[in-house]
């Protein structure tokens, strides 16, 4: 969770707000000096390493597995370096399933070493107990996703008999290798959202510490078959279900996501807070959207953020986008981002974005 | 947990942060309790990167004062109230 404010205001009070507080009346913390105009660096950032992917989830947001190749290793290597250079956070490596690329475990590791906390996303398949240690050395949360209770219902969602199995073998090996943070995420279509009530049991014998869920991003693969969308009666009892579950699994939190948020705070506020990186190299604003203002295999990472990446909800092409507002909490692609859009940032001599 | 006293010298733990903002005149912060990233605005931000142990709350709120023209008074209070939210946080030794 990102909080936004300590301050010793003019009146002795101290502001401590959420972004998504402070996005609904951004003027009023920009006036007085809390809210500057952009970031030197994004606060995190989400960084899909590969396109390569040994399963086929009917959601998938990315729609992976994907065929373009993976960045060269001395570009993705300059990435990592100018993500702990610019002394951004926390970094989540994902994919794809990101444990497939050749490096990344070097990725874990010099992020790591380089000060950043880093997360990591899984589908467990190729989990191994010396990789669940170095996950665990390397790593501050560890994510594995698990679309059901049951190999049956699972395996239906992600395309591939066994995966349960490996998924569930994975959290318990991140647990035995004393991963922190190691959680379950649960991604609820309408084939499967029904068996969330017994997912919270499962993630207690598994030993996460987490079970995370958000509604459907109908987005990628899933924005191409809409009935994939849970029906606003499962919707509802999903909701429902979390709100009275809390607290009654022991230590386990069960937390409900809003995918909308980021969109809601960089329209409000206009300045970038996170970054995207795709496995082809783009740098984008939104982890689901394709709004993307530079390729590592053109620029630096830090030179597309200072011409215009970090002041990306404020570019024109951006606001029209949005100019309806967000859908919420279902995303969905907005008229005008069928494709992905490919944003000019300022010139480095500083003229102004195409 | 005691009350801060202006002859205290509060010190930072070990936290990843830097100066931030358009100006460099506001720190983003990673605390650890309750985790999370937090945004110092200007003011904020000065007595942060003098908490280094050598100088007193006292000191630390003279900050203030040298630099918005506010009374010792308010400044002193203003200090300790940062203060102290920043010691429930972990961020002080």
């Amino acid at each position: 969770m990102v909080r936004f404010a300590l301050d010793a205001a003019d009146d002795g009070a101290l502001v401590d707000k959420s972004w998504l507080e402070i996005a609904a009346n951004p003027e009023v913390y920009r006036e007085s000096g809390l809210l500057p105009r952009y970031l030197k660096a994004p606060l995190l950032g989400v960084w899909e390493i590969t396109g390569r992917c040994g399963l086929r989830c009917v959601y998938c947001y990315n729609e992976s597995p994907r065929t373009p190749p993976d960045l060269e290793w001395p570009i993705a290597e300059r990435i990592v370096r100018d993500i702990i250079s610019m002394r951004i956070f926390a970094f989540c490596i994902s994919g794809g399933e990101p444990t497939l690329h050749p490096h990344y475990l070097d990725i874990l590791r010099i992020l790591a070493e380089g000060g950043v906390a880093v997360g990591t996303i899984t589908n467990g398949w190729t989990m191994t107990p010396e990789l669940a240690r170095l996950m665990a050395r390397y790593t501050t949360a560890a994510q594995v996703s698990l679309d059901g209770p049951t190999a049956e219902v699972h395996d239906l969602v992600r395309g591939k008999q066994g995966s349960f199995e490996r998924a569930a073998r994975a959290v318990r090996l991140l647990r035995d290798a004393g991963a922190q943070n190691v959680s379950v995420s649960f991604a609820g279509t309408r084939l499967n959202v029904d068996s969330f009530p017994r997912m919270p049991e499962l993630c207690v014998e598994l030993g996460a510490d987490k079970l995370r869920t958000q509604p459907l991003s109908m987005v990628g693969r899933a924005g191409a078959v809409p009935s994939l969308e849970p029906t606003p009666e499962q919707a509802r009892s999903l909701k429902d279900f979390i709100e009275t579950a809390q607290g009654k699994y022991g230590d386990l939190k069960i937390e409900w996501g809003d995918p909308s948020a980021h969109v809601k705070v960089g329209l409000g506020i206009g300045m970038a807070l996170t970054l995207r990186i795709t496995q082809d190299g783009n740098f984008g604003v939104s982890p689901y959207y394709p709004i993307f203002f530079g390729n590592a295999r053109e620029s630096r990472l830090s030179e597309v953020w200072e011409r215009g990446l970090r002041e990306a909800w404020e570019h024109e092409a951006v606001r029209t986008l949005f100019a309806g507002g967000v859908e919420s909490p279902v995303l969905r692609i907005p008229p005008g981002l069928e494709e992905p859009l490919h944003l000019t940032c300022r010139q480095p001599n500083g003229g102004d974005p195409a | 947990m005691n009350a801060l006293d202006v002859t205290d010298k509060p010190r930072l733990r070990p936290l990843r942060w830097r100066w931030d903002g358009e100006e460099g005149q506001h720190i983003a912060v990673a605390v650890p309790n309750p985790g999370g990233i937090y945004f110092l605005n200007p003011s904020a931000a000065k007595i942060f990167a003098a908490c280094d142990g050598t100088k007193t709350v006292a000191e630390l709120a003279g900050i203030l004062v040298e630099a918005y023209e506010i009374g010792l008074e308010q400044a002193v209070k203003d200090t300790v109230k940062v203060l102290d939210l920043w010691r429930e946080m972990d961020m002080l030794q």
